[in-house]
């Protein structure tokens, strides 16, 4: 019975994981940048979604108000300055994103001070479902299906669409797409965009659940990079089947061995990078 | 010797001569700040070799500084009559082992590979300081013992209790270092380093064997991490695992960057500088690190010779001015 | 004459598109060897086969009587094989001097010497300066490479590789991209800083072909459609179709 819930915790989790990890994968094999401010775009979108909370009351404003802030955001980070150091090679790029990332982590510790903050659930979603026989968290549902919904529309965009095809080319081989004559200026900025807003709508849902504290990106942060390097920088792929793994690793690692867990998940990062650079699915580089 | 080179020389010197006398006009907590300031230079000079030399960035360059600290440390506390040199050997050589250790997977990979792969060493390095209390303390650390006096044959024993003790033994190590480190940049094995930035493949095609290059690199760069720990456990007589954690590497990063990559002196002055500017900047604000930041987005985007370029760029200025004024004399 | 190169029924393929349909030639010492062919034919792939930045899936490389397919790159030029590139490929952040220094010290094998300064080493000084003579680069001998002219950067290409003092020297379209009087230059070059040395050298432009090569291969589709001497080929029928005849119309 434990084992099933554990189950459950670690699905649960993995889809908050997947979210994260899919704008950063995405980034990644388009750009060849590593945002390693990513999972601080989560954590704003995290708080910033708890302003809109406070000031308006609604839970669903705040879900679809600060993803919108957070992609407006992202674009701008790309378009004025990581394509402005694109020139100077990847390592300036890096350096950035480990600027970004102080800026935003001290910047939130300044408007929203470090105490963690407490965000329920909306009214809704607050109630207990029975699964069989156990009381499970209706939040914890949402969050599940919810972010397979997400999932799913990104994929048939994605795998479906003239656009999704752009955005795959584009991941694949931007050079030949620019050749083509497709304005992929514009794609790089859109997806990069779309990486920020999902990390967004990770935050936002992530808050009722794992509670809004400066140390969340962090948390969430190491095991998106796991999940980005297992599962193969730019497959989208990959980043569901590793996000599982990591997710269900985590959550048993938390119950039956939670010493052993964090060495676990660099140790697999480490073998995975050692052997296989490219993760599982990947193929770039 | 080139004229530059003369030049270079002469205000080290001059620099040299001032730092040695700066415990008799310097107080005591500047003093600490410098000392600081001595072991942290070293740490970042050994990440330049990495990033601005080698063009590898590091993520997990703590894990060396960490092995060296925590190995001083538990030196000091367990093994009777070590010394202090013997403890802060014993730190570097740990470092340089692990070095030579993770060089074996570090050797495969570059570029975002190679710098994810530092960083789950670093994590793991520091899984296992933080979870091993044994050994380490864990998160309470290791503090509760007395650094040994200097025993220096022929001249007598200092002790490390006073201040200026600990500053001038940190600075003659650290500077000790350094010459070797700036020496050895200018030979033929400081070339085959370089060139590993430059093109790996041409290299190879010349006939440079990279892998060995890169594992004496990774050796070598631990051994000063290493060495930059055990003085930090020796002027702080104490270590916990913000020696070896993400925040150390980090600051390692906004030195050398600060200071300007691919110059020798480059982090020496950046880590100068940002330890000056943390202690003045803490005293005003909490939220120092957001100004920081700020200075680091602000120099990666449009000064990213650092310090050092900024300085450079003036000086040419100056004397292309010079020669202006010389022109229009005649 | 002995053969110093030879390629013993080379195949390969690029995750299962074949390109190497067994690849057979050899190389006499001393002489000039051209590769040439249309592109795509598989050039380009059979030289980093010699080199060693591919092993190839089946056949022999024989340098000297020794297979050196498995061997790296580095232990290859050790052995006195050096290559330059198509695409230029310098050390753009050195200068014009540091990047023939790198070169000679690898070949005196003082590659991790930590005794001694690179400046204050004479002979490796002396030897960059007469090579920054032969390649006409004396003005340029503290300019950073990667502001060169392009004709200046291909002859310090070839000043890197010739530096090495190989027995044998593979040249990778060494005058693409150049006028025809860059050509000619580049050709005298060539010529006086190669002597005696065994070349195989891919090209494109034809007159440097008959110029320099005693004999030439010919590859198509990853084959090899004549291997013989200049005379021999200019004549051939099959090549003419395939290559020259292309050319003279």
């Amino acid at each position: 019975m434990v084992i099933l819930i554990t189950i459950f915790h670690g699905l649960v989790y993995a889809m908050l994981l997947y979210l994260v990890a899919s704008g950063l994968t995405l980034v990644f094999g388009m750009m060849g940048v590593l945002n390693l401010a990513h999972a601080f775009f989560y954590m704003l979108g995290a708080y910033i979604g708890y302003s809109i909370l406070l000031h308006t009351g609604n839970f669903w404003v705040a879900l679809i108000v600060a993803p919108i802030v957070m992609g407006a955001l992202g674009i701008l980070v790309e378009r004025y300055m990581l394509r402005y150091l694109h020139p100077f090679g990847h390592t300036y790029e890096l350096l950035l994103t480990i600027g970004l990332q102080l800026v935003i982590l001290e910047g939130v510790k300044w408007y929203w001070g470090t105490e963690p903050l407490i965000v329920s659930p909306p009214p809704i979603l607050q109630a207990s479902i029975s699964i069989l026989g156990a009381p499970y968290p209706v939040y914890r549902l949402f969050i599940l299906f919810f972010s397979i919904a997400l999932m799913l529309v990104l994929g048939w965009v994605m795998f479906k669409t003239r656009l999704g095809m752009v955005v795959r080319a584009a991941v694949d081989n931007p050079d030949m797409v620019s050749a083509l004559g497709v304005n992929t200026p514009l794609v790089f900025a859109g997806v990069f965009g779309l990486g920020t807003a999902l990390a967004a709508i990770a935050g936002v849902i992530a808050g009722p659940l794992l509670g809004i504290a400066p140390g969340m990106a962090d948390a969430v942060g190491f095991d998106a990079f796991v999940v980005v390097v297992t599962g193969g920088l730019g497959s989208l792929l990959g980043a569901i089947v590793a996000a599982v793994m990591i997710g269900e690793l985590q959550a048993f690692g938390v119950m039956f061995f939670p010493r052993l867990c964090l060495v676990l998940m660099f140790v697999l990062m480490a073998v995975v990078l050692s052997i296989r650079p490219q993760g599982l699915f990947g193929d770039r580089e | 010797m080139m004229k530059q080179t003369k030049i270079n020389l002469t205000l080290f010197g001059i620099l040299l001569a001032l730092l040695v006398g700066a415990p008799y006009f310097v107080d005591e907590v500047p003093l600490r700040l410098m000392t600081e300031m001595c072991y942290m230079a070293l740490f970042a000079v050994s990440l330049n070799l990495l990033l601005g030399f080698a063009g590898m960035l590091s993520f997990g360059h703590s894990a060396y500084f960490g092995v060296g600290a925590y190995t001083a440390a538990i030196a000091f506390l367990h093994i009777e009559g070590l010394g202090l040199i013997g403890g802060v050997l014993l730190g570097g050589l740990a470092a340089l082992i692990a070095g030579a250790f993770f060089s074996l997977f570090l050797n495969r990979v570059s570029g975002t590979a190679f710098a994810m792969l530092t960083l789950a060493i670093m994590q793991i390095c520091f899984s296992i300081a933080l979870q091993w209390r044994s050994v380490t303390g864990g998160d309470d650390g290791l503090g509760g013992f007395d650094v040994p006096d200097l025993n220096m044959p022929l001249i007598g024993t200092i002790d490390m209790f006073e201040t200026a003790h600990v500053y001038w033994f940190v600075l003659v190590v650290v500077s000790i270092m350094l010459f070797v480190t700036w020496y050895l940049m200018k030979t033929p094995m400081g070339r085959s380093i370089i060139l590993l930035r430059e093109s790996m493949s041409r290299a190879g095609f010349l006939g440079y064997q990279n892998t060995m290059t890169k594992f004496i690199l990774f050796t070598y760069t631990a051994l000063l991490a290493g060495v930059a720990g055990s003085l930090f456990t020796v002027f702080q007589q104490f270590v916990s695992t913000g020696a070896i954690d993400i925040f150390r590497s980090v600051d390692a990063i906004l030195m050398t960057v600060i200071g300007g990559v691919g110059t020798f002196a480059g982090p020496i002055l950046g880590a100068a500088a940002y330890l000056y500017l943390s202690d003045w900047l803490s005293d005003i604000t909490a939220r120092w690190q957001f100004f920081i930041g700020l200075l680091f987005i602000v120099l990666v985007m449009w000064y990213r010779g650092g310090i050092m370029g900024i300085l450079t760029s003036l000086w040419l200025k100056i004397s292309a001015g010079k020669k202006v004024k010389e022109a229009q004399g005649d | 004459m002995s053969e110093i190169l030879k390629l013993d029924n080379i195949e390969h393929d690029f995750s299962g598109l074949k390109v190497l349909f067994g690849v057979n030639f050899h190389v006499l010492e001393g002489e000039r060897h051209a590769l040439i062919g249309p592109n795509g034919a598989g050039k380009t792939t059979v030289f980093n086969c010699i080199t060693g930045e591919l092993h190839p899936r089946k056949g022999q490389v024989l340098y000297k009587g020794n297979n050196i397919v498995g061997k790296r790159p580095f232990q290859i030029t050790r052995e006195g094989m050096a290559r330059s590139f198509q695409i230029t490929n310098l050390f753009f952040n050195l200068t014009v001097r540091e990047n023939l220094q790198s070169a000679i010290l690898s070949r005196l094998n003082r590659r991790f010497n930590v005794l001694k300064w690179i400046s204050r080493m004479n002979d490796v000084n002396d030897e960059a300066d007469k090579m920054l003579e032969l390649l006409g680069l004396h003005e340029e001998a503290d300019v950073q490479a990667g502001l060169l002219s392009y004709g200046q950067q291909r002859a310090l290409e070839i000043g890197l590789t010739v530096s090495l003092k190989p027995e044998m020297i593979l040249l990778d379209e060494p005058t693409a991209g150049m006028s025809k009087e860059e050509t000619h230059h580049a050709v005298d070059l060539i010529r006086s800083l190669t002597e005696g040395i065994s070349m195989v050298i891919i090209e494109h432009d034809m007159d440097v072909i008959f110029d320099l090569a005693d004999r030439i291969t010919v590859l198509q589709y990853g084959e090899v459609i004549c291997s013989d001497i200049s005379s021999e080929v200019r004549g051939n029928k099959r090549v003419r179709e395939a290559y020259l005849g292309e050319e003279e119309d």
